[in-house]
């Protein structure tokens, strides 16, 4: 426990000394808030807290490759990934604390958009303040959102040792992801089921029903699955070195 | 059982043999030089004994455990400085061997100390406190053989720890390895053969991934006592000397040691015959209508028999 800990620990200083995941930070800032206020600083104000993370499914896109690119890559790329695995750790570890060093940073990404939600709650102090439950709901889908998106980014990342690729193969698997299921010549061209099940994949399916505020077995299950996957797959891409 | 064991080990990459069909052992506290050119399968070697890599056949065992199936307690017991010393440059000295520690299962109260130790064993205490990126490479490399010790394993394995080191960071790093062996079992490779001869009792030659030699460094000596180094210069060119020299029976293994203008030759002779042998080199020369310079005559070296070893086609599998 205390290697994992050492692990994930190291992981998430790494993102501090970096410039790239503040640049990260500082853009996540800029677009939720444009548009909060977009959404709230118009001739209708809507108080809800909504909006904040309408985009999300969109903005990870570009945000999480850049943040999980040099993950595994640059450890491989500077041979770090042999004094690593040499030590007594496991390669479940260490991809655990790739993901839970990344997500940490994630999480201290979300922090501050709270402070769209005090905005609110003072705005709609002579209206109706937004419900707490939907907020909670959101902020729950942003965070299942953004875990998968970071396994799907380590996954990535554990393929190259080129940080650019990793970042380009993380962007094109979560766009696919999401349109697949979009595209009218595939949906039509495929049986019922199979479409319903690209449906399923869809991540954008999941993340909206969290902001309407309803949080479904279905969805988190969709969720956890696909995180716990994308996971597996980069442990068995670490292995990879023991059969190449 | 001894320190390390290795049986029967085979490394293959697709078609090519990178390790083949290797066996040594190395007894506890014995310190051992892995020698070989480059591309010989040293580095192959080190990873399988450190769990980084699988062999494709063959067993092995480190600190009495075997390689394959107990891996993290192999790591545990094993110091493992790998090649070009990867370091995670952003973090400071003291705080990276920490957490290297923390990684290699030290207890919490006793990690402070271990930390402590191994910096003053690899004299990095003065820079505890620096990032690893501002450090010079010769620091660098202390670092990682404090990481390599911190957890204070039996066995110690050095992936080429002096490569891209100057002159005294070289000496400084072999001094340190020389510290440390005194209490643990050292297996390093190396391409410079100086080096083993200053700090080993054994040496392992491989080569093509085969072992060719395999023994005390008294015994590698003893072996090339009986013979004799001679160089040369002439006035012929290097290729049509050395065509000629090649053809000589008391003439074994010539070299091409030009560095100017003037051909200079060197090769290994028997050291009853080293007088005939002149002799018959200059005659080979006159045939060419080249002339030969007065000869010089010295001991044959442990370095003569490496390059032999290592490029000659005569492989001979010498055991202590």
């Amino acid at each position: 426990m205390s290697r994992l800990f050492a692990l994930t620990r190291r992981e998430l200083e790494a993102h501090f000394f970096a410039p790239v995941p503040y640049l990260v930070m500082f853009l996540f800032l800029l677009m939720t808030w444009m548009f909060f206020v977009v959404q709230t600083a118009g001739a209708h104000i809507r108080v809800s807290f909504q909006p904040v993370f309408e985009s999300l499914t969109f903005v990870l896109l570009i945000l999480v490759p850049l943040l999980t690119m040099n993950s595994v890559a640059a450890e491989r790329a500077e041979n770090t990934l042999e004094t690593l695995l040499t030590a007594p750790v496991r390669d479940w570890q260490v991809i655990a604390a790739k993901w839970l060093g990344t997500f940490s940073f994630y999480l201290t990404m979300l922090v501050p958009t709270l402070v769209y939600w005090a905005v609110l709650v003072y705005l709609g102090r002579h209206i109706g303040k937004p419900d707490t439950g939907p907020v909670l709901a959101a902020y729950l889908g942003a965070m299942l959102l953004g875990g998968l998106y970071i396994a799907i980014g380590i996954f990535a990342s554990s393929l190259t040792e080129n940080a650019l690729l990793s970042a380009f193969l993380a962007f094109f698997t979560l766009i696919a992801l999401l349109v697949v299921a979009y595209i009218p010549e595939v949906s039509s061209l495929l049986p019922d089921s199979v479409g319903e099940s690209l449906t399923y994949l869809n991540q954008q399916e999941h993340f909206a029903v969290f902001l309407t505020g309803k949080i479904a077995a279905y969805d988190v299950i969709y969720f956890v699955s696909m995180t716990a996957f994308f996971l597996f797959l980069a442990v068995r891409a670490l292995e990879s070195r023991k059969w190449r | 059982m001894p320190a390390i064991q290795v049986e029967n080990l085979t490394k293959r990459y697709g078609a090519r043999t990178a390790v083949d069909d290797i066996s040594f052992s190395v007894e506890e506290g014995e310190i051992v030089g892995f020698l070989g050119p480059n591309g010989a399968g040293k580095t192959t070697t080190l990873r399988i004994l450190t769990g980084f890599q699988p062999a494709t056949s063959g067993r092995a065992f480190v600190a009495g455990y075997d390689v394959f199936n107990e891996g993290i307690r192999v790591r545990e017991n094993t110091g493992y400085l790998p090649e070009s010393t990867p370091l995670y440059r952003e973090m400071r000295v003291h705080k990276y061997l920490t957490y290297r520690a923390t990684l290699k299962g030290v207890p919490r109260r006793l990690r402070r100390e271990y930390v402590e130790s191994a910096m003053e064993r690899c004299h990095v205490i003065d820079v505890r406190d620096r990032i690893i990126g501002h450090l010079s490479k010769g620091y660098r490399q202390r670092v990682g053989l404090a990481d390599a010790l911190v957890h204070r394993p039996a066995v110690l394995i050095l992936d080429e720890p002096t490569s891209g080191l100057d002159p005294n960071q070289v000496r400084d790093v072999r001094d340190l390895v020389k510290e440390i062996s005194v209490d643990t079992t050292v297996l390093f490779s190396t391409h410079t053969i100086p080096w083993v001869e200053q700090v080993c009792e054994r040496v392992i030659i491989i080569s093509r991934g085969r072992i060719v030699l395999d023994g005390t460094l008294s015994d590698t000596r003893k072996r090339v006592a009986p013979w004799s180094r001679v160089e040369i210069h002439t006035s012929a060119v290097a290729r049509d000397a050395m065509e000629v020299l090649d053809k000589l029976e008391r003439v074994f293994f010539v070299e091409n040691l030009t560095i100017g203008e003037r051909t200079a030759l060197r090769f290994l002779t028997s050291k009853e015959q080293v007088n005939d042998a002149c002799a018959d080199a200059e005659d080979a020369l006159s045939s060419i209508s080249a002339t030969m310079g007065e000869p010089i005559v010295g001991d044959a070296m442990v370095e003569d028999l490496f390059t032999r070893l290592t490029r000659g086609s005569e492989q001979v599998v010498v055991r202590a």
